[in-house]
């Protein structure tokens, strides 16, 4: 078997692990459902992820150890990632191949060359991991924007998996809704037409990992080489170069990605895999200048200071942005979110969106709830997304320290933030019609929504009585007929008020024990009133899960949103005292 | 001129067949993996009212007595009432929750109340659902003080300085004051009435195994039911005691009953041999069915009747102890005829 | 550099590659080793760190361990146990933090005895603050129940506040894991560090009772108050952890009131009859000295309690009080 088939099949293994695990990171019944085995495979093997929250918190998580394994392989035996495992790698090396099929030799090899430009990719490393670095209070992980593990679970759980499921069902029965997808497929799209460019743009130019991987490797045991300096200068070694590494000159290994393309290609068995370096001399440091390096540094240690600057994570924080149950403190947070989207994927309601940049730029494509959208607010007895985040931003807390029960009773519930009515859209505050469905909804017990009675007048609800009979009363001007029979309207008469059974277009049918006729005024006047239940939030009880945003009837601005105040995970932003 | 392609290498090839069962590898033990799955730590639980009591010790007592409206006169209940199961009797009673564990216990209730006068003045009442009427006696009976006036007008119910204590059928109630005051006792007993005309599914308060034993010489209220082991052998298991007065000395009888004449005799060798073990001594009996042990100085008599393990537990005065143990066996030799 | 040296020297290049090879692999797994944290991040104090208890006995001194008060009043007789110890001042030094932990388990009324007394609670308190010029003094429990029905209702919260100390009650964020050295039970379990953590002396009051569990309450069964947890798990060995208490928590001083002992049904008693007078008040810096003269008072032999021989074993303190020359005193 030759090496380059294995590569392939490897490639095509690891690609199909990768759709694998994003369609069964679904909770519920059927047969592609999340199994015991960690949906985060590629996640745990990306020492992005690993070295970055290890930079921004000073610890590694527990499972993000596996990337020591990578590690460990890379400094032997070079960067075998990008072309035998990454899912990305994968589909940027299969556009790059779609993009060459039917040129000409001399422009495949004029597209291999090495450029550059191609030093970019570390000066993106360095200016990420800076702002990992920074001294623990300010740091932030915003690396995994441009990290491919990342983006290719982004771009296929958040928005080419829902696109498929509106035409073909496969993960979800209901189809999936996710903010900013736009944004997520334009990144996506842009990284693989530019293929059509240069092949493997995005591994070449822009790949943080493959920066990393490129300092690593430079170590190698065993390394891609030519067997003589001595040979016919044909360059077939760089018709499929997938790396840009000039093998047929000094060899530029931390370019190399080990796709064994030009072993395979080369007529004369001349390129080896072997201890001993490139017989035409090796390059092992990568591209960059000194001032490259400075200017990259002094980039990242000044943009994230600047992006702190609108104070969002203190006294300005945006009210809108509710994180799910779990979530660590904002601070922590934004040092361990690597915005993979899995929770967005796994959230059962599909109330978890990536956020936009609104209230930060830090915000953009990390968890927040939408109440607005999905089946219901959070479920009151879901852990999941807590159960999946890779890097536990999102802690993997226990149903009972969620619910505040048990171990968990005196801490109380967490609370994601609060229910705040807005009386001037909800309708039996403004609008005069009757209507408890938040309260109807709210979840925990005792509830805590809760509704206190009172009458109004309705609109040209004044009436004089021109005969009363029994109960039956006739007035002159005419009503809408049963317009008053839904049971929540009453008939005030002096002082006394009676139920309205029904009505026609002049007569209205009382319940009450007392009889109208007795408590009609001198003057005739009956008046009709509505009886409303108007809510109002206890702010102890109320957890913030949403359910009463996502029932409120008040469609567009709901008449009751749940806002960031009184969340539990931020101590700055209690809302009662005690 | 076509060119000619790669031919590997035989370690070409061995490499490249072992890197490809790596993904295999892991594909198939991820498709193992696949088939068992225990998804519970997502949560997605069905319903969590399900377990009502684990929502916390002050929960809503939802028992069917209404325990704010036994406050008397004068007094008004003070906090939640509170419930406990057989997981959490603990964190009220501390140590003591095994004496009621292991004796049947379902539920407690409680509920306090203060004066409105004075909010020194409080009472707390217990209410220990124990399943049956038989082990309610019996913790009410074990615990019973020494120092204690009978309560007129209940069964099974006995005073002491600050409190009330009361069996009613499968309920043990306890009714304790913060202190002495006549106010406060008069309150605890309002309570403790209203609380047995409310306690409906109470059941039978009579005890019917307390019927053999005889009542000549018996000093009231001294019954006591052993559940769970006496005088410190578990296999008394379903003991009753009694004290008895002969001229002057108090002599206390117990009486097991057994499932056959086989089983008891076998319960008397065993107990006998317990006490021996434990530093007694044979001595002759005056009845030579009948097992005498001297235990310290005391006298401890064990002996058989038919399916009854009957006997005399550390008596003082050997003609005393003989006077009982023949009273009681007649008794129950009547029983059986 | 002419291409037949870069061929000549592969041998020693590939020796020093790999060598780096390798110390990169060694850097990374030890730099990984370091950080590496299995749980989760907590939202509080880092739960997984454990914590020392550390020891708060002061110095031994000859016939100066253990004074036993005969006195109707148990605040009077405790003044006069701790004088006749050496004051004070011998355990409270000025500016010291000093945590008395009484017995406040149950919300049960001062008059039942469960709990400790309240006028003795507060008797000390002020002793440390105006004698012993004590900066601030705690007083604290973690409660069987409700904490804060048991600190009003033993009235202790009441007469420790009146007295200048300052109330401490239980929160999850105020236990911290530790470990007993050579313990079989304490191992990683929470305790209530807060309660302690910044304390200078430690003081333990205690009412002598009977515990139908153990078979009495005294000084040593009262630092079980200081454990966090579903601590109910250890009364299947109720002795070991008794004794393990007795290692882990070193008091600087315990007092043990037997002015009204709970002589039945306890530790909850219940019934005011439960009680007796034994106008006796212990007090000392050896709790297992304490407990076993106090086990005097239950009529109970040191053998019917055997957490006092596993402390004593365990190097906790000593059985055989009378070698510590206790000083006999009356207070009228």
């Amino acid at each position: 078997m030759k090496i380059v088939t294995a590569r392939r099949i490897c490639q095509f293994l690891f690609f199909a692990l990768f759709l694998w695990l994003c369609v069964v990171s679904t909770v519920g019944d059927s047969f592609w459902r999340i199994g015991n085995y960690p949906v985060n495979f590629f996640f745990y093997l990306d020492p992005l992820v690993a070295l970055g929250t290890m930079l921004a918190t000073h610890s590694l998580y527990g499972p993000l150890a596996l990337a020591l394994i990578t590690i460990i392989l890379t400094i032997i035996f070079g960067r075998f990632f990008c072309s035998w495992v990454c899912p990305f790698g994968s589909i940027h090396h299969f556009f790059g191949y779609l993009a060459k099929r039917n040129k000409k030799t001399a422009e495949k090899i004029r597209l291999n060359r090495y450029r550059k430009a191609q030093s970019i990719k570390y000066f993106i490393l360095v200016f990420f991991l800076i702002m990992a670095a920074f001294p623990s209070l300010a740091a932030t992980l915003q690396i995994s924007l441009l990290d491919p593990i990342s983006i290719v679970t982004r771009s296929f759980n958040i928005m080419l998996i829902p696109i498929a499921d509106r035409f073909f069902h496969i993960t979800s029965a209901a189809p999936r809704f996710y903010e900013g997808a736009w944004l997520i497929l334009t990144f996506f799209l842009a990284a693989v037409l530019l293929n059509f460019a240069i092949p493997r743009f995005y591994c070449r130019f822009i790949c943080p990992l493959g920066a990393f991987f490129a300092t690593l490797n430079r170590f190698a045991v065993w390394r891609i080489g030519k067997k003589s300096a001595e040979h016919p200068d044909c360059r077939l070694c760089e018709v499929n170069c997938e790396g840009a590494c000039q093998p047929t000159h000094d060899f530029r290994i931390s370019e190399c990605i080990l796709c064994f393309n030009c072993l395979n290609d080369c007529k004369h068995e001349l390129m080896t895999y072997r201890r001993a370096i490139s017989a035409g001399g090796e390059i092992t440091d990568p591209d960059i200048s000194r001032r490259g390096f400075i200017l990259s540094l002094a980039g990242g240690a000044l943009a994230l200071p600047a992006v702190r600057l609108a104070n969002t994570l203190g006294a300005n924080y945006y009210p809108g942005l509710i994180r799910p149950p779990g979530a660590l403190p904002e601070e922590e947070f934004l040092k361990r979110c690597i915005k993979c989207g899995q929770c967005m994927r796994i959230c059962p309601t599909n109330v978890i969106q990536p956020a936009s940049i609104q209230g930060g730029l830090e915000n953009l494509w990390t968890p927040a709830l939408n109440n607005r959208i999905g089946s219901s607010g959070c479920q009151l007895n879901c852990v999941a997304c807590g159960q999946i985040c890779p890097t536990a931003a999102i802690r993997p807390i226990s149903l009972d320290e969620k619910l505040g029960i048990n171990d968990f009773a005196d801490a109380g519930p967490i609370k994601l933030g609060t229910a705040f009515v807005d009386r001037n859209r909800c309708l039996p505050w403004a609008l005069g019609r009757p209507c408890i469905v938040c309260e109807e909804n709210c979840p925990v017990s005792p509830k805590a929504i809760f509704t206190k009675v009172s009458f109004e007048t309705v609109r040209d609800g004044e009436f004089t009585a021109a005969k009363i009979s029994g109960n039956t009363v006739e007035i002159k001007t005419i009503m809408q007929s049963d317009r008053y029979a839904t049971g929540d309207y009453y008939c005030a008469v002096g002082p006394a008020r009676f139920k309205i059974v029904a009505n026609s277009e002049n007569t209205l049918r009382l319940e009450g024990k007392e009889k109208p006729e007795q408590h009609l005024p001198s003057n005739g006047k009956i008046i009709i009133q509505v009886r409303l239940q108007k809510p109002y939030v206890d702010p102890q009880k109320c957890i913030g899960c949403g359910v009463c945003e996502h029932e409120c009837p008040v469609s567009g601005k709901r008449a009751i949103r749940v806002s960031a105040e009184g969340e539990s995970r931020n101590a700055n932003r209690k809302l009662l005292l005690g | 001129m076509s060119p000619a392609r790669h031919q590997p290498t035989r370690l070409e090839s061995i490499v490249a067949i072992a890197l490809t069962a790596i993904p295999v590898i892991i594909l198939v033990l991820i498709f193992t993996a696949h088939k068992t799955t225990d998804i519970s730590r997502f949560g997605i639980q069905s319903s969590i009212t399900e377990k009502p009591q684990s929502w916390g010790l002050l929960t809503e007592d939802k028992s069917a007595i209404d325990l704010a409206g036994l406050a008397p006169q004068g007094f008004k209940p003070f906090g939640h009432g509170e419930s406990y199961d057989e997981e959490t009797l603990y964190e009220k009673i501390n140590g003591k929750a095994p004496l009621y564990t292991e004796s049947g216990f379902v539920k407690l209730s409680t509920q306090r109340y203060v004066s409105e006068k004075n909010d020194e003045l409080t009472f707390e009442l217990y209410i220990y659902n124990m399943g049956s009427a038989a082990n309610a006696f019996s913790v009410y009976s074990i615990q019973r003080r020494a120092e204690s006036s009978p309560a007129d007008g209940m069964p099974f119910a006995y005073r002491t300085e600050n409190a009330l204590y009361l069996a009613d059928g499968r309920y043990y109630c306890e009714l304790i004051g913060s202190s002495d005051s006549p106010l406060l006792l008069d309150a605890v007993d309002f309570t403790a009435t209203a609380l047995i005309e409310n306690l409906k599914d109470a059941g039978p308060a009579e005890i019917p195994q307390l019927a053999i034993f005889p009542s000549q010489n018996l000093i009231p209220n001294t019954f006591i039911l052993y559940l769970n082991g006496a005088f410190g052998f578990a296999g008394l298991t379903n003991t009753f005691s009694a004290k008895y007065k002969v001229n002057d000395e108090t002599v206390t009888a117990f009486i097991s009953k057994q499932p056959d004449p086989a089983a008891a005799k076998e319960l008397a060798d065993q107990y006998a041999e317990f006490v021996i073990v434990n530093g007694g001594e044979k001595i002759a009996p005056s009845d030579p069915a009948v097992k005498y042990i001297d235990f310290y100085g005391s006298l401890e008599i064990v002996s058989v009747e038919d399916s009854f393990v009957l006997g005399i537990h550390q008596a003082d005065d050997r003609m005393a102890a003989d006077i009982i143990l023949a009273l009681i066996r007649n008794s129950l030799a009547k029983e059986n005829q | 550099m002419t291409k037949k040296d870069k061929i000549k020297l592969p041998r020693r290049q590939f020796l020093a590659r790999t060598v780096k090879a390798g110390l990169s692999i060694v850097a990374a797994s030890a730099l990984a080793k370091l950080m590496y944290n299995s749980k989760p991040p907590s939202v509080a104090a880092d739960i997984s760190e454990m914590v020392k208890v550390p020891d708060f006995s002061v110095a031994a001194r000859a016939s100066q361990q253990i004074s036993i008060i005969k006195g109707p009043d148990p605040a009077q007789s405790s003044l006069k146990a701790i004088d006749l110890l050496g004051g004070i001042e011998r355990f409270v030094k000025p500016g010291d933090i000093v945590v008395i932990k009484p017995n406040v388990a149950f919300a049960s009324p001062p008059a039942l005895g469960a709990t400790t007394n309240p006028a003795l609670v507060a008797q000390i308190v002020r002793l440390c603050l105006d004698r012993g010029k004590a900066k601030k003094v705690i007083v604290t429990d973690n409660p069987i129940n409700n904490p804060e029905s048991c600190f009003l209702i033993s009235g202790i919260g009441k007469a420790a506040s009146a007295a200048g100390a300052e109330l401490l009650l239980p929160r999850p964020a105020y236990f911290r894991n530790t470990s007993l050295q050579g313990g079989k039970l304490i191992n990683d379990w929470p305790i209530y560090f807060e309660a302690m953590r910044k304390a200078d002396r430690l003081i333990g009051i205690a009412p002598l009772k009977d515990h139908h569990r153990s078979g009495a309450s005294m000084t040593m069964k009262n630092f079980y108050g200081l454990l966090g947890g579903r601590r109910n798990i250890f009364h299947q060995n109720i002795n070991t952890i008794i004794a393990e208490l007795a290692m882990l928590f070193r008091p600087t001083l315990v007092i043990l009131d037997g002015t009204t002992v709970m002589k039945t049904n306890g530790p909850t008693g219940g019934s005011t009859s439960d009680l007796k007078r034994a106008d006796t008040l212990i007090a000392g810096t050896d709790p297992v000295a304490v407990d076993s003269f106090g086990a005097t008072l239950l009529d109970l032999k040191t053998s019917d309690l055997p957490y006092l021989s596993l402390a004593a074993e365990a190097g906790a303190g000593s059985t055989d009080y009378m070698l510590l020359k206790p000083i006999f005193a009356s207070v009228s």
